[in-house]
């Protein structure tokens, strides 16, 4: 409530209050305070009302953690955690409290949230620390809001909610406020500049009212009179009214955002970065082609679990599936030696696993170490990589050593697999060694399989909406060159040209500025591990480009978060996902993403037309003013009237204006500028050149009305209604912020805006009929041949901006959309 | 022009362009081996990017990305000078199934002029000066390869001057080598003494017997990094080193990473098979066939014989036999060289081998066009 009367105009309105109440126009204070307490009250009732919904709507919705309390694993809410409970931390996660490390493997935080590190810090246990050891020194704490990149641990309590580290440094940027979203930030300082603008024209008008010698009160009414009139009075709400009301539509289609900022950001995206797994496939993962030894070999074939019999054990027994967990790869290769007949539970049992040599985004591979009877060691990873391991090759009892030829067999046949397009892992087995650190060599190559996760039907009509769009699908994936290629040209990613694909090797090691330059024509980044991920996000923001990015969430927190739109998409695994995500698609539909697009372009394109419209407005009523001052005392608009016409033309047709659908070609047209503003610098003249042409028309009325009756209620009666009525009128051309796309039998299609229109107009014409409300506003009743004189005026802006859609096309080519 | 004196180049195999040339024909091999699948590729390498832009007909049967990090990790500049694996590859390939019509059923498609020439300088019928270019970059290689000049990067280059009286090579007027030499490596006097022994002497022995022990040479060893952190490198950017190092006429195509079917790389390996048969029938001391095709025939509209006047027979006669005994329409070269099969019949691995040390002259590697088809001559 305080915001609302703390705000530039409102103040502006009440000083105007003061003044009349000190020169003796009781009435007119008590008037002017009342229309500030209705303003306000209105302005208060429709934001909070509109802040509720965006808390409701964008609320945290945060994933039970696992904790362990009095020895039993338990699934609460990370609001009813309390220091000492043992939480456990696995990638994707972002830690719910401030917790101690007790234990862990390979642990990485991503604290690009708390310290703006971008680079995961390891985290292991530790208890030589100083107790003044800074925030980012602290190896051994996982800080609540930060976010596990990789491996998992477990870790004690010592902090929540308001005393964790994240609160506090919250508390210092931010206080409690809900952050404002960019479009309320820029609105708040257009609105500033206005009432900066009003005030000037006041000083004028005070200045030159002084040296004309007019008396005090006089010249006091007068220039306050024009500060009511040129004061935004609607402008901050229509943003958040706007912005409200598109979340709750966009809620009702299945998009939950659950960060302002965000809304706006989806209407000027620019690239959105594709995950593969997940976003583009069904998550149906699963073995379809396979090699054994040298030579491709048929999964369906009779004898098929015979000749996979090694591979099948290596795939069940190197696997991090067992336990429930893994990923949807390690899954499907249990899957797989379930399909080869291989018991994996039974297995298992028999050859416990010693030791495990963990793949790390260095090392694509994995190794084990078995007990039991039967090889020793299993390796599994990229194929290029295990075949690098290996000495010799093995089918069945054949045993062989790997020349240049036969690896060169393998590597084609790795290529055909993969083109299929398959993630390819090679299997190798050894006899002897030991899963070591370094000490992983001299192993037998058993095979490949090829995993193939079958695209969604959806995606390539997904793809081909967004080009249309103007935003540029970026396949962004951990598999090798050959997959994400076959992968991109299914999709036709490179629509119908050719197909640039980055195979990221050590994308940190590159120059900088060469990343960007190449993100920035780029559709397929490969080989991306999580952690490249997040720098081909930064890459192409770079690039100057708006960058959503969907996501599992598991390993890619970090990319999601840096990203203008982190996507989460609904069913499939994103829980994690929906923890750094700030736009989550509930649905699961890849349609549904890019109709949240389109809501978001709609969302910033309706602000902008309400905008412009009140600038408009205003614009014409502070011309006016300032003819009027400027020809004389008595000329002028009384403060009542000009606030009445702001009541009456101001807030309904602006909600009226920041309801319309999305037109009908927002998904055929490029997306906005990277950091253009709410009004383009191109639209002013438009903005100028139609105020202008509200205020001549009413000023027309204005001199007609002096010619009959001499400056007096009659005249002010005229104007008023000229002013009134012209503002309302205009705003059926508002309603295309490309003037070019008016059409004369679509003026009225906005119900919404139709009925606030004659609310409106309703409203205008009250105090025309009405006595107590006439003495008000000091007006007088209009004659028949004055009524007919104003609602000319009102109508020529009217017909003057259609007339000029029609005439003056070079005009309208200068108001093109700035690109 | 009784006597003069002309300078060949080769480089090492590690040089930037070669290494971009051997990219580029490892692709040619790949998708012949795997497709076969006709495939034009350009490969340029800077600060440690390598960029590849791809050209194919059908779909891409091999990971050209793959392709590119296997010949960076055997080009020896090893993993901390020039990691494969952590390399960032730019791959720019566009479909055009057009492409596999036009090659090699030999339609020429455009104007291309080709040179192919041949002379008795030595076993390999190359002039000398390329010749001994070749032997010293190969020495130096081989010498660094198998340890005595570890201490060399991959990357330099060689210049050979040979003084010539009639064309016909009398003296080697000049050796001049340009060398990073690695951290760790033998002070300059050392290094140049070493280098003498272990490739200069026995590269020359053979070629130039009386200036083996003492050549006229000159070693410039500039600072490490060389390769492809040091400077950039482009395909077909060595086009006179992959041919005949200027000794004759060359045309201004390059041929690494074109596929053998394109009018240009198959009418360079046919013209050269003519010239080697021209000189071994013993009809000239030296030859020169020149091509030209144009859009309009897909046989050549020219086929030009110039042996600088050692023809020991009238030299329109022989330009007849070439003419007649030599079908020099793109596709049928293919065929009768078998130059689209031959990276699948040698392991898959052939044109890659050419990318150093020169196209032409390659005895080591038995390409079908240094093989004198006597027959066709008459």
């Amino acid at each position: 409530m305080l915001r609302q009367v703390s705000s530039l105009p409102v103040a502006m309105l009440g000083v105007s209050a003061a003044v009349s109440a000190v020169s003796g126009g009781g009435a007119d204070a008590l008037a002017t305070l009342a229309v500030v307490a209705v303003n306000a009250a209105l302005g208060f009732a429709t934001e909070s009302q509109a802040e509720r919904a965006i808390r409701a709507l964008t609320g945290d919705a945060a994933q039970p953690v696992e904790a362990v309390r009095d020895g039993a694993t338990l699934r609460l809410p990370a609001a009813e955690l309390a220091p000492g409970d043992l939480i456990l931390l696995g990638p994707g996660m972002q830690a719910p409290a401030d917790a101690r490390v007790v234990a862990a493997r390979a642990l990485a935080l991503d604290e690009a949230a708390l310290t703006g590190e971008s680079v995961p810090v390891a985290k292991a246990p530790a208890d030589d620390l100083a107790p003044e050891a800074p925030l980012a020194e602290r190896r051994n704490m996982a800080h609540a809001g930060t976010i596990v990149a990789a491996g998992e641990g477990r870790a004690i309590v010592t902090a929540t909610g308001a005393a964790t580290e994240a609160a506090r440094v919250q508390a210092l940027t931010h206080g409690a406020r809900r952050p404002a979203s960019p479009v309320e930030e820029e609105l708040d300082a257009l609105g500033a500049t206005l009432a900066k603008i009003s005030l000037a024209a006041c000083a004028a008008v005070f200045v030159a009212g002084r040296l004309r010698g007019y008396p005090l009160p006089v010249i006091l009414r007068d220039s306050l009179a024009l500060a009511v009139a040129a004061a935004p009075e609607g402008l901050p709400m229509v943003a958040t009214v706007t912005l409200s009301l598109g979340l709750r539509k966009m809620a009702r289609r299945g998009v939950l955002i659950r960060q302002l900022s965000a809304v706006e950001s989806l209407g000027a995206v620019g690239t959105i970065c594709l995950d593969k797994t997940g976003t583009l496939t069904l998550n149906r993962m699963a073995a379809t082609a396979g090699a054994v030894g040298l030579g491709e070999a048929d999964l369906d074939a009779g004898d098929a679990a015979e000749r996979f019999a090694a591979l099948a054990a290596c795939a069940a027994l190197n696997n991090d599936a067992l336990g429930g967990g893994g990923s949807g790869t390690e899954t499907a290769l249990l899957g797989f030696a379930g399909r080869m007949s291989v018991d994996a539970a039974a297995l298992a049992a028999r050859r416990p696993r010693r030791a495990t040599v963990e793949r790390r985004p260095d090392r694509p591979w994995m190794a084990t170490e078995h007990g039991g009877r039967g090889p020793r060691l299993y390796a599994k990873g990229a194929p290029e990589a295990v075949l690098s391991l290996c000495s010799h090759w093995r089918e069945g009892a054949r045993r062989r050593p790997l020349d240049d030829a036969a690896r060169a067999a393998i590597l084609r046949l790795n290529d055909r697999l993969a083109a299929r397009p398959a993630r390819v892992l090679g299997f190798a087995q050894g006899a002897r060694g030991e899963a070591a650190e370094g000490r992983v060599g001299g192993l037998d190559w058993l095979g490949m399989l090829a995993l193939e996760d079958p695209l969604r039907p959806d995606a390539k009509a997904f793809v081909s909406a967004l080009r249309g769009a103007g935003v540029e699908p970026v396949l962004v994936t951990g598999d090798q060159g050959a997959t994400a290629r076959a992968v991109a040209e299914a999709l036709d990613l490179g629509g119908g040209g050719e197909i640039r694909l980055v195979d990221a090797g050590a994308l940190g090691a590159l120059p900088p500025g060469l990343l960007a330059a190449l993100a920035r024509d780029s559709h397929v980044f490969a080989r991306v591990s999580p952690s490249q991920k997040l720098l081909v996000v930064r890459a192409l923001q770079e690039a100057g480009r708006v960058v959503a990015m969907t996501g599992d969430g598991v390993n890619d927190g970090p990319a999601l978060k840096a990203a203008d739109v982190g996507v989460a998409m609904g069913a499939s695994g994103a829980d994690l996902a929906r923890e750094v995500a700030n736009v989550v698609i509930r649905d699961d539909r890849l349609e549904t993403l890019v109709e949240a697009v389109a809501q978001g372009r709609a969302i910033h394109r309706n602000i902008r037309r309400a905008v412009e419209f009140l600038v408009t407005t205003n614009m014409s009523e502070i011309l006016v003013g300032l003819v009027e001052a400027a020809r004389g005392p008595g000329e002028l608009e009384t403060p009542m009237e000009l606030l009445w016409i702001n009541l009456a033309t101001d807030v309904l047709p602006s909600l009226g204006l920041a309801l319309a659908d999305p037109d009908e070609d927002a998904m055929r047209r490029p997306p906005r500028a990277r950091g253009e503003p709410i009004i383009p610098p191109g639209h002013f003249r438009r903005v100028a050149l139609d105020g202008g042409l509200i205020a001549a028309a009413t000023l027309a009325a204005h001199f007609a009305g002096i010619a009959r009756h001499g400056p007096g209620p009659r005249t002010r009666g005229m104007t008023f209604a000229a002013l009134s009525l012209g503002q309302l009128f205009y705003t059926l051309v508002s309603q295309r912020s490309d003037p070019r796309k008016l059409r004369l039998d679509r003026l009225l299609e906005n119900r919404t805006l139709d009925g606030a229109l004659l609310a409106s107009i309703a409203l205008a014409a009250a105090p025309h009929v009405t006595p107590g409300l006439r003495r008000l506003l000091g007006i007088a009743p209009l004659g028949a041949a004055d009524a007919a004189a104003a609602g000319l005026a009102a109508l020529a802006p009217l017909a003057a901006v259609l007339a000029r859609r029609g005439l003056l096309l070079s005009l309208d080519g200068a108001e093109a959309r700035p690109r | 022009m009784m006597t003069f004196v002309l300078a060949s180049d080769s480089a090492l195999a590690g040089h930037p362009d070669k290494l971009c040339d051997r990219i580029a024909d490892a692709l040619v091999d790949a998708c012949l081996t795997a497709g076969p699948t006709v495939v034009n590729a350009e490969c340029a390498v800077a600060s440690g990017v390598v960029f590849l832009a791809l050209r194919h007909a059908g779909p891409m049967p091999v990971d050209p990305a793959a392709v590119a990090r296997r010949v960076i990790a055997a080009s020896g500049f090893g993993d901390d000078a020039l990691p494969a694996e952590r390399t960032t590859v730019l791959v720019d390939a566009a479909r055009d199934d057009a492409m596999a019509r036009g090659a090699g059923d030999g339609e020429a498609g455009g104007m291309a002029t080709v040179f192919g020439y041949a002379c008795n300088h030595g076993a390999e019928r190359l002039p000398a000066p390329i010749a001994t270019a070749h032997a010293l970059a190969r020495a130096i290689d081989a010498a660094r390869a198998a340890g005595p000049l570890g201490w060399l990067s991959p990357d330099g280059q060689v210049q050979a001057a040979v003084e010539c009286v009639r064309r016909r090579p009398t003296r080697l007027r000049g050796v001049a080598l340009r060398l990073a030499p690695l951290p760790g490596a033998p002070p300059p006097a050392e290094a140049e003494a070493a280098l003498r022994a272990a490739a200069i002497a026995p590269a020359l022995a053979p070629l130039w017997p009386e200036a083996a022990e003492a050549p006229p040479l000159s070693v410039a060893f500039v600072a490490a990094p060389r390769g492809p952190r040091g400077h950039a490198g482009l395909t077909g950017r060595k086009t006179a080193d992959d041919g005949y190092g200027g000794f004759c006429r060359q045309g201004t195509s390059a041929l690494s990473g074109k596929d053998p079917g394109r009018v240009e790389r198959a009418a360079a390996c046919a013209a050269r098979q003519a010239a080697v048969t021209v000189v071994a029938a013993e009809l000239a001391e030296e030859c020169e066939v020149q091509l030209c095709y144009a859009p309009d025939s897909a046989a050549p509209i020219s086929v030009e014989v110039d042996c600088f006047g050692s023809a020991t027979v009238p030299e329109a006669e022989i330009a007849e036999r070439v003419r007649r005994g030599f079908d020099f329409r793109a596709g049928a070269i293919v065929e009768r060289l078998g130059l689209r099969s031959l990276p699948a019949a040698r392991g898959g691995v052939f044109y890659a081998g050419l990318a150093a040390y020169g196209q032409m002259g390659r005895l080591d590697l038995d390409p079908p066009w240094e093989r004198p088809d006597l027959a066709a001559l008459g």
